[in-house]
């Protein structure tokens, strides 16, 4: 295919070179014979055959028998590392829960949430969680005919196992369990009661798919007498449709082949389309780039404006969130913007933080961000992504009240219908505060600040004021901009403001510790209407951990200057509501309230994700507004059923693929069920506690917990003494180490110096 | 043979002082920076939402102190890393906990030592080859255009050429992958696997190569080449009539070869610090491409051992050359 091409340019090549070394004579040969042994070289090379283009395939599997996606965390370190539990976190840390496609192929998961209703999924579990009356105990049924891949049944047996397994292996494995489990039993084979240490009626969140890294059942037969930290489980055996069938040695690609005897094949009738899926990593940004447009990659993650661009230009079969530009998916979990360290001066003053927030000018930062393709970013004044749902729930009902601080729902509206934004016709009440420079110098002002003799501002006590802004460098490039942009607007109102973008390390440690006066922080997740699942649980400062000497940790309300006793008051009442009730949704509208009212972080929108799929080879992608089954995000878990959902175009040449593929059916449910006290007493088969009993057990172990709190947070200080790295004695111990090598090193060069003049 | 004793004695003092002060050099200066890998790993948490109880959190941040190496002072760790390193312990990774170091770097050095070794050798050869013939002929109009080329090439950055080839030879015209170390699935030891892993290998040495060629190893032996044919025994040769060949194998070549060698040692002890930004353009697999992510993860521990690998190279290559040196050189054999 490629041969034309390769000999003609190649001819182009080498022939000016074959005239010098005509013109030379024989002894000067040199260049010309090494040149042609380059091109040789590069012509063998070229003639080795294979499947398509530079995929990795097995020999004769044509594209259209493999769907490819990217693998968006680089090249693992270790390829052959498949334990999903020993590392902490999530991240190229681990190949497990990363770019591998073990969480969207192969892991085993007790349910999914779909983030485009806010429903619940049962995937192995055969229903919601139902949780007792007092939420310390609940019920996990599983879903009758689920098999690992290696044959044996997933039963309640492999539950326990992990949950027990979990709770007893070393830290950091299992932290969760440690913190939240009781006990585990099998009621039946497939029945699991798990019972807690404190109420909670969302401890099913750390096995429900929302976005990444939630818990999967581990299968007992083969993890049990393993050292937990040490079993590479390799390869993984699998629940899902497909199993590991080759990996990469350099640890940028890993292949997956359809398993035809899939327990989902049998209970809910569906087979795949692809035979083969394949997680790649094809390098930077460029790299991606060049490979989708050459229809080497049909799912990517986002790329860089310029890169889109590229992209957009020349493949004409592209599709994102929409089938056609714009493209960009603009309802990313985590709304974007700034974050104040609210325990600094000045920034502990609601005031000044308002007012900063009025020197803004959001129609500048709104439009900044509208892509070539004309996509738009969704506006967000408050810390929950602007889902239909969350509209109708949050901003709506809230949207009095945000008025009385200045949000204009027509601020941007404009620039949206504009550009045909999603929400601009059914919802055009996504707005932002509106810039008020007089306001913003009145709070100033009545706060002691002034303006110097060249108009710019001073703080109280005469010192000029000059803001730090700590961004992002070399990752999430969209925040970086929005540090330059807002820089340049409180510039503009008389504040010195210096950006300062740190690599992902550096920034993270910023955060976590909260050193930093303002940051692009994104301190406001969201992604389903509970909104507790995403950090709801820190705004309540009986998790707060203060560090001696420092602003605490940097987690949005954890800087707050002092605890919000509403705050406290609303998440402890939250701890112990059904999360799909509308107690619920009034609490969280509360909190909001009191959200606006100080303003610890000032969020713009969600920044638009250029999540690309390839329309060459397969379609059926989900796209708004016509086919949106689910979020368009490769890297998420919940992309198994974009997996399950894809067909093949025909375009691209097939052998066993799947050409018209059943549709998945599978019922969305309510996050959970609560049981009354008789339909708990008949799942479990004994009484729970009467009712009158049961708040008082509820409010002891709250204050039980408190108090083990405070414990940790004397355990925390005492320990950071000891953590703090002494610059003073490292400083002493390098310039000591710095002179003994000095003078041994003197010493020995006048021992060799002496004896030298005898030569 | 007391003073050959003291030569290799005051050499090997030399090499271990290069690497204690290596190594306490790489200790301090990750622990500079702003930067806390624990901390770093519970705000990535934080940043990517997932589900995590309040409590078990605060857990996870002392046990991965604990892990990490991080608990105790300065000294004390700094102790601790002596302990490991003198038991051959290079500890775990923390970006990749808990897997030892040592296995990720030997997952990671046969990559890097085929690719470097064999793209610093051929380019030292081709350069030096070049760049001697074209100082020797350096009124020809083909030494003109080598040197022009060398003089733009070198200044160029080599990733930007690393680009540029990618764009040319995996997307306009697709002979290369575009990245990568090997695409080949259920093949054992074979001619196909050798030749998916030359071509995967051949962008990456050839944006090595070029450069190298052309530019390092090219003008250094233009120029040495240039200083040496001026001086008498080469005008000699040459008005004594030998023939250009002769001057130039004979006269030349040797001459410049010494200095080259000894830069070409160098080179190769430096090889196992990887080729960073190559690595990284093209997804390639070795050590440099693992330093890289060892620098932003703040993985200590990492960093340690690829830069002790770094060292060890570089300080052997040195110490060796020093000692081979008066074997192969007479006009600095040690008296």
């Amino acid at each position: 295919m490629y041969c034309g091409k390769i000999y003609g340019v190649s001819g182009k090549i080498y022939m000016p070179l074959i005239i010098n070394s005509k013109r030379m004579n024989g002894k000067k040969s040199y260049i010309a014979i090494s040149a042609a042994l380059v091109l040789v070289a590069a012509l063998a090379l070229s003639a080795v055959p294979v499947s398509y283009g530079q995929l990795p395939l097995p020999a004769g599997v044509p594209r259209g028998d493999v769907l490819v996606i990217e693998n968006h965390w680089g090249t693992y370190a270790n390829p052959n590392n498949w334990n999903p539990i020993a590392s902490p976190g999530v991240g190229p840390a681990s190949i497990a829960p990363g770019g591998s496609g073990y969480q969207q192929l192969c892991k085993a998961f007790l349910w999914y949430i779909n983030t485009s209703n806010s429903m619940l999924i049962p995937w192995i579990a055969a229903e919601p969680p139902i949780y007792s009356p007092d939420f310390t105990s609940l019920i996990v049924k599983l879903r009758d005919g689920v098999y690992w891949n290696d044959g044996k049944p997933l039963t309640a047996e492999d539950v326990v196992f992990t949950l027990k397994y979990l709770k007893e292996a070393p830290a950091p494995i299992g932290v969760n369990e440690k913190a939240s489990v009781k006990d585990a039993r099998a009621l039946d084979r497939l029945t699991v009661l798990i019972e807690l240490l404190s109420p909670n009626p969302r401890w099913h969140y750390f096995y429900a798919v929302i976005i990444y890294g939630a818990g999967g059942i581990l299968p007992k037969h083969i993890w049990e007498g393993k050292d937990p930290q040490k079993f590479e489980n390799n390869p993984p055996t699998c629940a899902g449709p497909y199993n590991l069938r080759a990996v990469d040695p350099a640890g940028n690609w890993f292949l997956w082949e359809r398993f035809d005897n899939w327990w989902g094949s049998k209970v809910f009738g569906v087979v795949p389309a692809a035979k083969y899926v394949l997680y790649i990593n094809h390098g930077p940004d460029e790299a991606k780039a060049l490979a989708m447009t050459k229809h080497e990659l049909d799912a990517l993650r986002t790329l860089l404006p310029e890169q889109a661009e590229l992209v957009i230009k020349n493949n004409p079969y592209l599709k994102g969130w929409r089938a056609s530009a714009p493209f960009a998916w603009p309802l990313d979990p985590c709304v974007k913007g700034i974050a104040f360290q609210t325990k600094t001066p000045p920034f502990d003053k609601r005031e000044v933080r308002w007012a900063l927030a009025y020197a803004i000018d959001y129609r500048t930062i709104y439009r900044a961000f509208v892509g070539i393709d004309k996509s738009t970013p969704t506006p967000a004044a408050l810390p929950v992504i602007p889902h239909a749902a969350d509209i109708e729930t949050y901003y709506i009902p809230l949207l009095d009240y945000l008025k009385q601080y200045g949000y204009d729902p027509e601020l941007v509206l404009d620039i949206a219908r504009e550009n045909n934004a999603w929400w601009v016709e059914k919802y055009p009440v996504l707005g932002f505060w509106k810039q008020d420079l007089a306001k913003a110098e009145q709070l100033l002002t009545a706060q002691g600040f002034k303006r110097g003799a060249d108009g710019k501002w001073l703080m109280p006590d005469g010192t000029p004021w000059t803001i730090e802004i700590k961004t992002t460098s070399g990752f999430e490039m969209e925040s970086q901009r929005i540090a330059f942009l807002v820089a340049d607007q409180w510039r503009a109102f008389g504040i010195d403001v210096k950006v300062t973008p740190l690599e992902s390390g550096p920034f993270s440690t910023s955060y976590s510790i909260g050193d930093f006066q303002v940051g692009t922080f994104w301190p406001g997740c969201s992604q389903i209407l509970d909104l507790y699942a995403n950090w709801f649980n820190r705004w309540s400062s009986k998790y707060w951990v203060q560090k001696k000497g420092e602003g605490g940790h940097g987690t949005g309300w954890n800087t707050a200057e002092a605890p919000i006793q509403e705050l406290d008051r609303i998440v402890d009442e939250l701890e112990r509501t059904d999360p799909g009730s509308p107690r619920a949704f009034e609490l969280y509208r509360e909190a909001l309230k009191i959200w606006v009212r100080d303003l610890p972080w000032l969020g713009f929108f969600p920044t638009p994700f250029y999540t690309f799929q390839d329309g060459y080879a397969w379609d059926n992608w989900p796209t708004f507004p016509e086919n949106y089954y689910m979020d368009p995000v490769s890297w998420w878990s919940q992309h198994l059923f974009v997996i399950l959902k894809v067909k093949p175009t025909g375009r691209a040449p097939t052998k066993d693929a799947i050409m018209d593929p059943k549709p998945l059916r599978i019922a969305n449910t309510p996050l959970v069920k609560i049981a009354t006290a008789a339909e708990w007493e008949s799942l479990v088969g004994r009484a729970p506690p009467a009712a009158g009993v049961t708040t008082v057990t509820l409010r002891e172990t709250v204050t039980q917990r408190v108090t083990e709190l405070r414990t940790q947070v004397v355990t925390q200080v005492q320990t950071q003494t000891v953590t703090a790295i002494d610059w003073g004695t490292l400083s002493g111990v390098a310039a000591a180490v710095g002179i003994v090598l000095l003078v041994v090193g003197i010493a020995v060069g006048r021992a060799l110096g002496r004896r030298r003049p005898a030569q | 043979m007391s003073k050959l004793l003291i030569f290799i004695a005051s050499r090997i003092v030399a090499f271990v002082l290069t690497v204690v002060i290596g190594v306490t050099v790489v200790f301090v200066i990750p622990r500079l920076l702003p930067y806390n890998p624990v901390e770093a790993q519970i705000g990535f948490i934080y940043s990517i939402g997932q589900f995590y109880d309040p409590t078990a959190i605060e857990s996870l941040r002392q046990t991965l102190y604990e892990l990490y190496g991080l608990k105790g002072n300065p000294v004390e760790q700094y102790i601790g890393v002596w302990r490991r390193l003198l038991t051959l312990d290079l500890g775990p990774s923390i970006m990749s906990f808990p897997t030892p170091v040592a296995t990720l770097i030997s997952i990671a050095l046969p990559w890097t030592l085929g690719l470097l070794t064999l793209s610093v050798l051929i380019s030292w050869t081709l350069g030096n080859i070049i760049g001697t013939i074209s100082s020797f002929f350096s009124h020809k109009r083909f030494s003109k255009v080598l040197t022009g080329m060398a003089v733009i090439l070198y200044p160029v950055p080599y990733f930007i050429l690393a680009l540029v080839l990618m764009f040319v030879f995996a997307f306009l015209i697709p002979i290369f992958p575009l990245g990568g170390g090997i695409t080949i699935v259920g093949v054992g030891f074979s001619l196909d696997l050798v030749l998916n892993l030359a071509k995967h290998a051949a962008l990456p040495a050839i944006s090595i190569i070029i450069p190298g060629t052309l530019g390092w190893w090219f003008l250094s032996s233009f120029t040495l080449t240039s200083q040496k044919k001026t001086e008498d025994f080469v005008r000699y040769a040459e008005l004594k009539g030998l023939p250009n060949g002769v001057v130039l194998k004979r006269y030349l070549i040797r001459n410049i070869l010494m200095p080259q060698t000894t830069a070409l040692g160098l080179a190769l002890g430096g090889i196992f610090s990887g080729a960073l930004l190559t690595e990284v353009v093209y997804a390639y697999p070795g050590l440099g491409r693992l330093l890289y992510q060892a620098i932003i993860n703040n993985d200590y521990n990492m960093i340690m051992g690829i830069s002790l690998l770094s060292i060890l190279g570089v300080s052997l290559a040195t110490l060796l050359l020093d000692l081979l040196y008066p074997l192969i050189d007479p006009t600095v054999r040690y008296r």
